[in-house]
């Protein structure tokens, strides 16, 4: 296996408008590997996933995928390129069934990432196996967010970039939510995931890395940040 | 009234109803995928007309006709192709407004092509081999060929429906119609699915223009005809929705039937012409629909972009724009010493259109109301001053002063039942009442003179020289125009910025939106009065074609030439506009298409520059 990080971004600054949100954010994740993107609100975590995705193009700094720049590129291209997106507010496509919705997102099958269809995915969420013909409008908000990632899983993706799948959802499905997770990183699947809950992101993730007002402030194994009170308390509590 | 008197009228309006869903389907799926409002899509219907008459004049029989149609609707398809690959591809990411105004230009160029091609005179179809003969059914005779269009709605319905529901690039379509930057980041290269779906409106458009060959024949108003039906019916259906867009066109086909076949009736003691309606009856269920369902029959309130959104904020002048505007009236007054009497025409034609434009302005800029019917309040006024003049014996000074008040009377009321609306929705209600007014002028022969107009109302002898005209005109528009920017930074102006941009933080502050909207109306209205005042006193006569829908659109190209993001834009593209359309008229005939091409010009050469000084003026969400 090859050294290249999966993902990477060097240096990112992002903005919005003349608003400027990222202040050369750096961050790699290696193939394989689960890592966490912590962080107050509006600390810059959605920006640091829409940036690498391509939806919100940097003014400064690279993005690499597989070795590969793709900023600049238009998202479709880089999701081509084996990066699933996720995004937080579950835009789920309301009018579309959940098996439309899966049809939206499938591509065809890549070497070196699991191959998803539908009937795997179902195994994988059997809460949507039990509902396909139900529109997006009317599913629960646990049910929404498991088809936003079984959409994005239908392109192969090789890592995906999951913006805080734990939001507004009841333990129970959290817990489900977790264990899909885990089932994901024992296909090999490579993950960047953005997330407020901590414990929940302890329960998934190898490393963490915290951002701070739009800059990078801590990086290291999730367990010695478990280990670390006072870092937690300067950069995550509330 | 017996079912035999019915029938025939209901069998029309039937088949009429089967057009207007292609038609409006086609416009209804570009706006949906792509948000342009595509102005040019009655353009593409009328080319159809023509292409499909061509073609039967070339080949005869059964083959030139079907042939025709089927070929009809390929040009077409392939003509939207070119607009969508040439022009909007480029501007995707402008704001809304400058679409419209490229859309425009594809309006004014397609005509003048029309006209170079086919000529000024309406050109008769032949009518449909093996459907010439009517059948009897019911006791009354019915055109086979009516038949057969009504069949054609629900069977392309039906097709539609089948293409969106069961084929994978449905599904994209209808994604994309909901979440097109989601659509993206799962894949999907939108430009593939934009130009498909363009090529499909226009393919629509096409066949609905050739299959009216043998109903009527083609001309050089069908473009804006087809435009407002179109738009009507998708408006009434709900956008986006084909449905909707399929129980509106029905629902209108049959009630201007009705209409027809009502004829007078005594309504306690009053004889209505219910023919006459036909004319209005569209606009006037759509004005009923929106006050109702302000979304249209099956839209759901989701996803109107609000055009205001990419207007810029107006910059507050400072003293140096003060001195710069007596400055340059002091010159303006002084221009009769030194130009001819042409160039003062064109003057007092500029200051009137000035007027008008900074008035439009005043409710698409800070108020971020784009209106398409803004000639309403221009002509209102001509209307209200002529008749001032010519019935009441009023002198013409006094019914210029006197215009604005009835100008603003009637912004108040259109305005009430506007500002409920907002986004495209607000823009067809204005269409809708300019509509209503037009139809009034076009039909009220005993006061108005009917589509003949009124003549002879010329200026009161102190100011019939030309140049004491263009004087007086400038006494009115210069404090008008003036007054019009005041406003915009007088604590109302704030309010209603303040309303457009952030509506729930306005209310937080003690702002009443709505009535600051509404209240923008009768301002609005006024100016645009008194530009119809002084403009009808230096033509000497006016015709309903003062409150056409091709002066409201001229009004919005002006105030778009020039910026909405400026005060001065709108005067200077009002000066732009008046002075390249008589000069290319001096020259050529041709003048759309002159002027046409010098909008696209300036729309695809600044496309980067003039977004991105808007885009830095005014941030925006970048990622949704
Ligand atoms: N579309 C936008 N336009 C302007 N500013 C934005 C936009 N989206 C986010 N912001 C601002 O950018 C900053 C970072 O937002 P971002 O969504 O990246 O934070 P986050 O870490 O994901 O927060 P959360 O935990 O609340 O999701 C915030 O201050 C936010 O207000
Ligand atoms: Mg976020």
């Amino acid at each position: 296996m090859s050294t290249t990080p999966l993902i990477e971004g060097r240096g990112l600054d992002s903005f919005y408008g003349r608003a400027q949100i990222l202040f050369g954010v750096s961050l790699t994740v290696a193939r394989g590997e689960v890592v966490a993107l912590l962080g107050r609100n509006g600390a810059g975590k959605s920006t640091t996933l829409k940036t690498l995705m391509g939806l919100v193009p940097p003014k400064a700094g690279e993005v690499l995928f597989d070795g590969t720049r793709v900023h600049g590129r238009p998202p479709y291209a880089v999701c081509r390129a084996g990066l699933g997106y996720v995004p937080e507010e579950r835009r789920v496509f309301a009018e579309l069934t959940v098996e439309e919705n899966l049809e939206v997102g499938r591509r065809p099958a890549r070497e070196g990432a699991p191959h998803w269809t539908p009937p795997r995915l179902y195994e994988l969420f059997p809460n949507l196996g039990r509902m396909r013909d139900r529109r997006g409008g009317e599913m629960s908000g646990g049910e929404q967010q498991m088809l936003t990632i079984a959409r994005t899983l239908m392109g192969n993706p090789l890592a995906v970039l999951l913006d805080e799948p734990s939001e507004g959802l009841a333990p129970v499905i959290v817990e489900q939510m977790g264990e899909a997770i885990r089932a994901l990183k024992r296909e090999g699947l490579t993950l960047l995931i953005s997330e407020q809950n901590l414990r929940f992101a302890a329960s998934i993730t190898d490393r963490a890395v915290i951002l701070e007002q739009g800059h990078v402030r801590y990086e290291g194994a999730m367990a010695d940040l478990m280990a670390d009170a006072s870092v937690r308390e300067k950069y995550l509590s509330v | 009234m017996t079912f035999a008197d019915l029938a025939p009228q209901l069998v029309n309006g039937l088949a009429n109803a089967s057009t207007l869903f292609l038609l409006a389907s086609g416009l209804s799926l570009i706006f949906g995928v792509t948000r342009v409002v595509n102005f040019a899509h009655g353009s593409l219907y009328m080319l159809g007309t023509y292409v499909g008459i061509s073609v039967t004049e070339h080949v005869s029989g059964p083959l030139g006709f079907w042939g025709g149609i089927v070929v009809a609707g390929l040009a077409v398809a392939v003509v939207g192709v070119l607009i969508e690959t040439l022009v909007l591809k480029r501007i995707y990411h402008a704001p809304e407004l400058f679409q419209l105004l490229a859309t425009f230009a594809v309006v004014l160029i397609v005509k003048d092509l029309a006209l170079i091609v086919w000529g000024a005179e309406d050109i008769l179809g032949p009518r449909a081999p093996g459907l010439k003969e009517a059948v009897e059914i019911a006791g009354s005779a019915i055109p086979e060929y009516d038949l057969f269009l009504i069949a054609m709605g629900p069977v392309v319905l039906g097709l539609l429906h089948l293409l969106l529901s069961r084929t994978r690039w449905g599904v994209l379509v209808r994604a994309a119609t909901e979440d097109r930057e989601m659509v993206g980041a799962l894949g999907v290269n939108q430009a593939w699915l934009f130009t498909g779906v363009f090529a499909l409106g226009s393919l629509l458009a096409g066949l609905a223009g050739a299959l009216q060959i043998p109903r009527e024949p083609a001309s050089l108003n069908l473009d804006l005809i087809a435009i407002t039906d179109a738009f009507v019916v998708v408006v009434v259906g709900g956008l986006g929705s084909l449905h909707g867009a399929f129980v509106a066109a029905l629902v209108i086909g049959i009630v201007k039937a009705l209409c027809v076949a009502l004829g007078t009736v005594e309504v306690a003691g009053f004889g209505i012409d219910f023919t006459r309606l036909t004319l209005v009856v569209e606009f006037l269920l759509m004005a009923g629909t929106l006050a109702v369902r302000p979304f249209g029959l099956f839209g759901r309130p989701v996803a109107v972009s609000e055009p205001s959104r990419s207007v810029a904020a107006v910059v507050a002048p400072g003293k140096r724009f003060h001195v710069g505007f007596v400055i340059g009236v002091a010159l303006l007054a002084c221009a009769p010493f030194v130009v001819d009497e042409y160039l003062l025409v064109l003057g007092t034609d500029i200051l009137v259109f000035a007027l008008f434009a900074a008035s439009l302005h005043f409710l698409m800029g800070p108020g971020g109301m784009v209106s398409f019917g803004h000639a309403a309040f221009f002509g209102a006024g001509a209307y209200v001053a002529a008749l001032l003049v010519r019935q009441a014996g009023w002198s013409m000074l006094g019914a210029i002063v006197a215009t604005p008040f009835a100008a603003a009377a009637l912004g108040l009321a259109v305005g009430w039942f506007c500002v409920r609306l907002a986004g495209v929705y607000l823009a067809m209600l204005t269409l809708a009442f300019a509509q209503i007014a037009w139809s009034i002028a076009f039909q009220w022969d005993d006061v108005t003179g009917g589509s003949n107009g009124l003549v002879g109302i010329w200026p009161a002898d102190w100011a019939s020289a030309k140049r004491d005209y263009y004087w007086l005109t400038l006494a009115f528009c210069a404090p008008a125009v003036w007054a019009l920017w005041h406003v915009t930074h007088a604590p109302f102006g704030h309010a209603l910025r303040a309303g457009r941009d952030a509506p729930a933080r306005a209310e937080a502050l003690g702002i009443h939106v709505r009535r600051t909207r509404w209240f923008a109306f009768p301002i609005a209205a006024a100016g645009a009065g008194l530009a119809g005042a002084l403009f009808v006193f230096s033509k000497g006569s006016l015709s309903p074609e003062v409150m056409a829908i091709a002066r409201s659109v001229d009004g919005l190209v002006m105030v778009l030439l020039g910026g909405v993001q400026t005060l001065t834009g709108p005067v200077a593209g009002a000066a732009l506009f008046t002075w390249l359309q008589d000069e290319t008229l001096r020259h050529t005939e041709y003048w759309r298409l002159v002027l046409g091409a010098v909008i696209l010009a300036l729309v695809l050469a600044f496309p980067r520059g003039v977004v991105g000084s808007l885009s830095a003026l005014f941030p925006k969400g970048g990622a949704r």
